[in-house]
C-alpha cells in the first residue's frame, strides 16, 4: 500500500510529503517489535496515523511520534490493538528535493 | 488499479499546538522593517561612534524581522492552508512569493517603497487568511510608528 505523509511527527526520518510503501503482509511474517515504523489506523476516528511502535504491553501497541513535541499518539488516545496495525513501512520510494537542501 | 491512484494519507502529526495561526505576527515584522527603514533614513550620513552603532542596530532588526515575516507567512501557507483554499483564492500563491521578494528586497536595502509593497502584500495576505475563517476585516493605521495600514479582523 503507499501512503503520503502529512505533518512532522516523525522527523528527521519521515517528511511532510515523503511518499511510503507500506506492506500490511509483513507482520504475517512476524509480530510488530518496539521500534517498527507503523501505520495505524486511529482508534478516534477513520484516519491513518504513521507512527513507532514504543512498547508492547499485552495485547496492546503502544505508538508514539519520533518527535514528541510535534506528535499526538498513544500518550493521548492509548494502545491500539493489534488489528489497528495496518501495515509496516518498508521504505520511503519518493521525497521532494526541497527537503534535502533546508 | 491502485497503483495508478494517488497515495492514501498517513498522518504523522499533532493535535495540539496546530490549528492557532495568525498573519499579525508577520504583519508588526513587516511595520517594524518599515521603520528600521525609516530610522535608518533619518539616521542620514552621520559618522561617528553612536550613529554607526545605532544604524547597525537598526539594520540587524531590519534584517531579522524581514526574515521572521518570511517564516510567519511560510508557516500560514504551508500548514495552515489546504489545496482547496488555495484553489479558491488563486491570488494566493502569487501573493505568497511577492512577499519573499520582496522581504528580500527589504533587507537588501533602504528602499521604503520596498517595505510600504511587503506590507501590502502581506495585508493581502491577512485578507485572505480572515476570509478562509469567514471572518469580516477592516485597514487600520495602529498609533505608532511607522503609522502605516494594517488588515484586522473584525471579531
Amino acid at each position: 500500500m503507499r501512503f503520503v505523509v502529512s505533518g512532522k511527527s516523525m522527523e528527521p526520518k519521515f517528511y511532510n510529503g515523503d511518499k511510503l510503501f507500506v506492506s500490511p503482509l509483513f507482520f504475517k511474517l512476524r509480530e510488530p517489535r518496539a521500534g517498527d515504523a507503523v501505520v495505524v489506523k486511529d482508534p478516534r476516528g477513520g484516519r491513518f496515523v504513521l507512527k513507532r511502535i514504543g512498547s508492547i504491553e499485552g495485547d496492546r501497541y503502544f505508538v508514539r511520534g519520533d518527535n514528541l513535541e510535534w506528535s499526538t499518539d498513544s500518550r493521548e488516545f492509548g494502545g491500539v490493538s493489534r488489528d489497528a496495525i495496518v501495515g509496516k513501512v518498508i521504505f520511503r520510494y519518493s521525497r521532494k528535493i526541497s527537503k534535502l537542501i533546508k | 488499479m491502485r497503483i495508478f491512484k494517488e497515495p492514501r494519507v498517513v498522518y504523522a502529526h499533532c493535535d495540539i499546538p496546530c490549528g492557532i495561526y495568525d498573519p499579525h505576527s508577520a504583519q508588526v515584522a513587516a511595520l517594524t522593517v518599515i521603520r528600521m527603514m525609516d530610522l535608518i533614513s533619518e539616521s542620514g550620513d552621520a559618522s561617528g561612534t553612536v550613529p554607526t552603532h545605532n544604524i547597525a542596530r537598526y539594520t540587524e532588526v531590519k534584517e531579522k524581522h524581514a526574515e521572521l515575516c518570511k517564516h510567519e507567512v511560510r508557516i500560514i501557507w504551508g500548514d495552515y492552508f489546504k489545496e482547496d483554499q488555495i484553489l479558491e483564492y488563486p491570488s494566493l500563491n502569487d501573493t505568497v512569493r511577492e512577499i519573499m521578494v520582496l522581504a528580500s528586497k527589504s533587507k537588501q536595502g533602504i528602499d521604503r517603497s520596498a517595505g510600504l509593497k511587503l506590507l501590502e502584500e502581506v495585508n493581502r495576505f491577512a485578507e485572505i487568511f480572515w476570509k478562509t475563517k469567514g471572518v469580516e476585516t477592516k485597514r487600520v493605521v495602529p498609533p505608532y510608528g511607522p503609522n502605516e495600514e494594517i488588515v484586522i479582523p473584525i471579531l
